[in-house]
């Protein structure tokens, strides 16, 4: 091969990434997302969390569960170093800590804190990409796997959220990684592991806390 | 005159119909065209110098006024979590039923600037109290590294995201200190526990309440809102959780119930009774046209009541149709004179003289009516007036054509004696003698309420809500006036600044917890600079503690910031951007003609009555203040309805007295015309003052029935005894006594206690009244005035 052709492969090579970057989502790429996660009825992961926090010298690392049933259920738990942890059904929802007996019933509607953390946990689980489409710029910065910039429009949102980082499965089907950028330059990165698609979930999962 | 009229009306009937029929068409015309206005400020006191009027206008704006409470309850505290499931459950059935706001706890809207506001409003409010206990958090290690642990694991959850400013901002959690200030503003003195929520303090009450826009005297929208949440109740709440709705709507529906059923059971009583008066004593068909004569001139006399009065009041027009009774002698008297079967002119001519001379005292005794405190009773006297003039002439004019000419019976016994009864006589002076010293345990109650009905369950949710929660609807109302919100909100600190000097046990809730004055909010702030400078060394030490957990060094350096930086001003905007705007306006009175008030409640409940008028009297002396007490408009309004009622019995009667003085110019037969009236009005005296029946509102209106009847009984009678007979007298007396009885008594059958003790009040003093007539005046005229008989029997 022509030296000059390597080099030229080399750079773009080294150049692809923020190329990609600058563009928008392809219709393609869209719909690919969209037909797969069409698919998806059940989630059940792992998780892994690291938050990297000015207010710490170190990361703080945390471990949980994530159970997800298509419409509305979400059960959203850490296991450790705190248990504690909230499941959503519809409207309505449950949340609770290790050091408090019992749970806290709570509703999205009177509660703008939990609406917006409920809002992206949807979106995610479901990987609903038109619901992304509509509350956020999305721009493309990764193609294998499919990776997400997501930016909040002026509102609610942006008082604490500067931008998201999506990576979604090589299937599209569902997110695997989640960076929640902050303003102040502090960042939380949740990795999915083990991953069940549509693996039937008890009923009790989202009823409140004892429903695991 | 009268004979003029009937000669000629002899000869022109169809004109004389024609015209009555005219008359007829416009006064129901006028009846139909009028609406009566449904509230109860015609039977307030508009005298100059009483507040009556002004406090109920006040009552009305109270905060509470149109909530409805749900009171839920479980027997078992172990359930509180069903409870709790089942309030959350209610409250969003109700808030979609109703399309209304449900709130179940404090209404501070959980914005995200709430807690950022509370920190920031701290440096302005922070008393000494509240420092001692920043300096114990200071003070104990164990405490603050605690602290620290809880930031740590808030910050892995999700909703670390949106706490994590605050945390930073406010690491000891001050925020909490400035929310424990809001606790004064919450008006359930039996709600404690859980935070945000009105929860009993044995947890096993919570309490829900429904916003609605529906009047209380709205009867059709009220029962439609209490059908709703009684629904979204059989619905929503699990059987282990009993829900008491108390709210002022029940009783308006309860009394509408009890209303209905009553007229159904009266007015069946009532048709019967007619009809057997009917058959048994009147038997012809004419003789509706008693009945209908005086009942065709409520229009006109309504008519009349507007051309004096802005407004016609409900209440005016139902107890002016009740006194049209007085208006049925007439025409009773003209059917039974020109029945009786001698020449009808000469009937009528001798009847004239008692049904004019009845008429004009009648009309007298109403007249002392237009001096009345209450507009309504001036409305009533003016309605009565009218009545009175209009039933007189179409008796004397119209009825002599209408009621026929006698046949039979009746025509037989035109020449009956008068029947003298000295036993009846000496039992009656026994009976009144007794009745005489019940007299003297009569009391007045001007309390409306007790006017409406009671029924067992609300009793129970009323005693419920009071023993649970506290006697929030009772509590005594200070509105602090101003031009602008701002001139309002410093009468309402001055208020509360007064109260707080009294160091008396009331408790107050009060805007001026979240707004002190400025001087106040300037005093807090030199506190809290001080308290800082003196505890550098304890939150170093917080520092340090930070840095053993993992946080940086820079972690809370925004506290740090703040301390340094000016505090905003306490003030109305500052308040609503937190999400206080509900507590906030819950408090406010905008609609005044000018300018703002502020409500705050006070609980005197425990400084006994004299500090409790004393302080009333201090806070009245602020200008700008106006203090509503609920008993003491209660017993202010007893005083000027009993003053104005003890006034009205004194000066009806005194006019009556001269009337007949006038009439008769004998002492002997004055006295005699009199009789009646003072026998009925001692005896229903008496009877309600021995059985413990109070007089109110709605019994003074029989009162006046009893005297203007009485007088009418009287008069006819001593007329019957002076002239003679021959024109069924005491049968017209008897038949006027027993159709008021038939319409009027039987009210007492009813369980609405306004219609019963109005019934009852009937019941008591007609057939005294009409007992005397009958029975004592012919036997007293005979001992006493038989030296000079003009003619007839006796």
């Amino acid at each position: 091969m022509d030296s000059r052709l390597i080099r030229l492969c080399l750079i773009l090579m080294v150049f692809f990434p923020a190329m990609v970057v600058a563009q928008p989502l392809p219709e393609e790429m869209a719909d690919e997302i969209r037909h797969s996660a069409a698919e998806v009825q059940t989630l059940s992961s792992q998780f892994v969390q690291e938050k990297f926090l000015s207010m710490f010298a170190e990361t703080l690392t945390s471990n949980g569960r994530f159970y997800y049933q298509r419409p509305d259920q979400l059960r959203w738990e850490l296991t450790e170093p705190v248990g504690s942890g909230f499941v959503l059904n519809g409207d309505h929802g449950e949340r609770w800590h290790e050091r408090v007996d019992g749970s806290e019933p709570f509703r999205l509607e009177d509660d703008p804190a939990m609406s917006l953390i409920a809002e992206q946990l949807f979106a995610w689980a479901r990987a609903d990409l038109r619901w992304l489409q509509e509350h956020y710029q999305i721009e493309l910065i990764g193609v294998e796997p499919i990776c997400l910039r997501l930016t909040p429009p002026e509102g609610q949102g942006r008082a604490f959220l500067d931008h998201l980082l999506i990576q979604f499965s090589d299937s599209a089907a569902y997110v695997t990684e989640v960076e929640i950028h902050e303003h102040d330059g502090d960042y939380t990165r949740i990795r999915f592991s083990h991953t069940d698609v549509n693996a039937p979930l008890t009923g009790t999962l989202f009823t409140g806390r004892e429903g695991l | 005159m009268i004979s003029v009229l009937f000669n000629y009306f002899q000869g022109h009937r169809r004109l004389l119909f024609v015209v009555y029929g005219l008359f007829v068409v416009v006064s129901f015309a006028l009846l139909m065209r009028l609406t009566p206005q449904e509230t109860i400020d015609a039977m307030l006191p508009d005298a100059t110098g009483s507040t009556v009027r002004d406090d109920f206008t006040w009552l009305q704006r109270a905060p509470f006024a149109r909530k409805v409470f749900i009171d839920l309850e479980v027997s078992d505290p172990q359930q509180q979590a069903i409870l709790k499931a089942g309030g959350k459950a209610l409250a969003v059935a109700l808030e979609e039923r109703l399309q209304t706001t449900v709130t179940d706890g404090p209404p501070i809207q959980q914005q995200a600037t709430l807690l950022s506001h509370l920190s920031e409003a701290l440096p302005r409010l922070v008393t000494e109290e509240d420092l001692q206990v920043i300096a114990k958090r200071l003070a104990d290690d164990a405490i603050m590294t605690e602290r620290l642990v809880q930031i740590k694991s808030q910050l892995m959850t999700p909703q670390g995201w949106w706490t994590k400013g605050q945390l930073q901002r406010d690491p000891l959690q001050l925020w909490q200190l400035s929310a424990d200030h809001l606790r004064d503003l919450n008006p359930f003195a039996g709600a404690g526990g859980e935070h945000g929520a009105f929860v009993s303090r044995d947890g096993r009450h919570r309490l829900l309440m429904v916003d609605t826009t529906v009047e209380i005297g709205d009867v059709t929208a009220s029962r439609r809102l209490l059908s709703e949440i009684d629904t979204a109740i059989l619905e929503t709440l699990p059987p282990e959780v009993t829900a008491t709705v108390v709210s002022g709507h029940r009783y308006t529906v309860a009394n509408a119930d009890t209303v209905q059923r009553d007229i159904r059971v009266v007015f069946s009583v009532a048709s019967v009774a007619i009809l057997l008066i009917f058959m048994v004593l009147l038997r012809n068909v004419r003789a509706l046209w008693v009945f209908f004569l005086p009942a065709s001139v409520l229009g006109i006399a309504a008519f009349m009541v507007t051309v004096w009065f802005p407004q016609l009041s409900g209440i005016t027009l139902g107890f002016g149709a009740v006194l049209l009774g007085i208006t049925v002698d007439f025409t009773l008297h003209v059917f039974f004179a020109l029945r009786s079967g001698g020449a009808p002119l000469g009937a009528l001519q001798r009847l004239t003289r008692p049904l004019v001379g009845s008429a004009l005292t009648s009309f007298m005794a109403f007249s002392v009516l237009l001096y009345s405190t209450l507009p309504g009773q001036r409305q009533l006297a003016v309605f009565s007036m009218t009545a009175i003039a209009a039933a007189l002439l179409l008796a004397l004019v119209v009825m002599p054509h209408l009621c026929g000419i006698a046949s039979g019976a009746m025509a037989r016994s035109r020449h009956e004696a008068v029947r003298h009864h000295p036993r009846a006589a000496w039992i009656w002076l026994v009976v009144v003698m007794v009745a005489a010293f019940g007299c003297s345990r009569l009391t007045f109650d001007g309390d409306l309420r007790r006017l409406s009905v009671q029924t067992a369950a609300l009793s129970h949710g009323e005693a419920l809500m009071k023993q649970v929660w506290g006697d929030v609807r009772s509590r005594t109302l200070i509105f602090s006036q101003g031009n602008t919100e701002h001139d309002a909100l410093a009468v309402n600190a001055r208020v509360a600044e007064l109260i707080a000097s009294q160091q008396s046990s009331a408790s107050l809730v009060s805007l001026a917890t979240l707004l002190p004055t400025e001087q106040h909010q300037q005093q807090s702030l030199f506190r809290w600079q001080d308290f800082w400078q003196q505890h550098q060394p304890q939150w170093q030490r917080f520092f340090e503690l930070a840095q053993q957990q993992g946080f940086s060094a820079t972690a809370f350096e925004s506290f740090d910031t703040a301390l340094s930086q000016p505090s905003p001003l306490l003030n109305l905007p500052f308040w609503q951007q937190a999400g206080l705007g509900t507590v906030i306006e819950g408090l406010l009175v905008t609609d005044l003609p000018q300018g703002t008030a502020v409500v705050s409640l006070l609980d005197t409940g425990k400084a006994g009555e004299e500090r409790a008028l004393e302080l009333d009297s201090r806070l009245e002396q602020i200008p700008g203040v106006v203090v509503v007490d609920q008993s003491q408009f209660r017993q202010q309004l007893s005083a000027q309805v009993g003053h104005d009622f003890i006034t009205f019995i004194l000066r009806a009667m005194a006019v009556v007295v001269v009337v007949l003085a006038v009439w008769y110019r004998r002492l002997s037969r004055m006295v005699l015309a009199l009789l009646p009236v003072l026998g009925g009005l001692v005896v229903m005296f008496g009877v309600m003052g021995w059985l413990g029946l109070a007089f109110n509102l709605f019994n003074v209106i029989a009162a006046i029935l009893i005297i203007g009847l009485g007088v009418d009984y009287g008069i006819f009678m001593v007329n019957r005894c002076q002239y003679g007979s021959g024109m069924h007298t005491d049968k017209a007396v008897l038949v006027s006594a027993l159709t008021t009885l038939a319409g009027f008594g039987s009210l007492a059958l009813a369980r609405h206690p306004a219609m019963s003790s109005m019934g009852l009040t009937v019941l008591f003093g007609i057939s005294a009244a009409v007992l005397t007539a009958l029975l004592v005046v012919p036997t007293v005229y005979a001992h006493w005035c038989s030296t000079s008989p003009k003619g007839g029997s006796s």
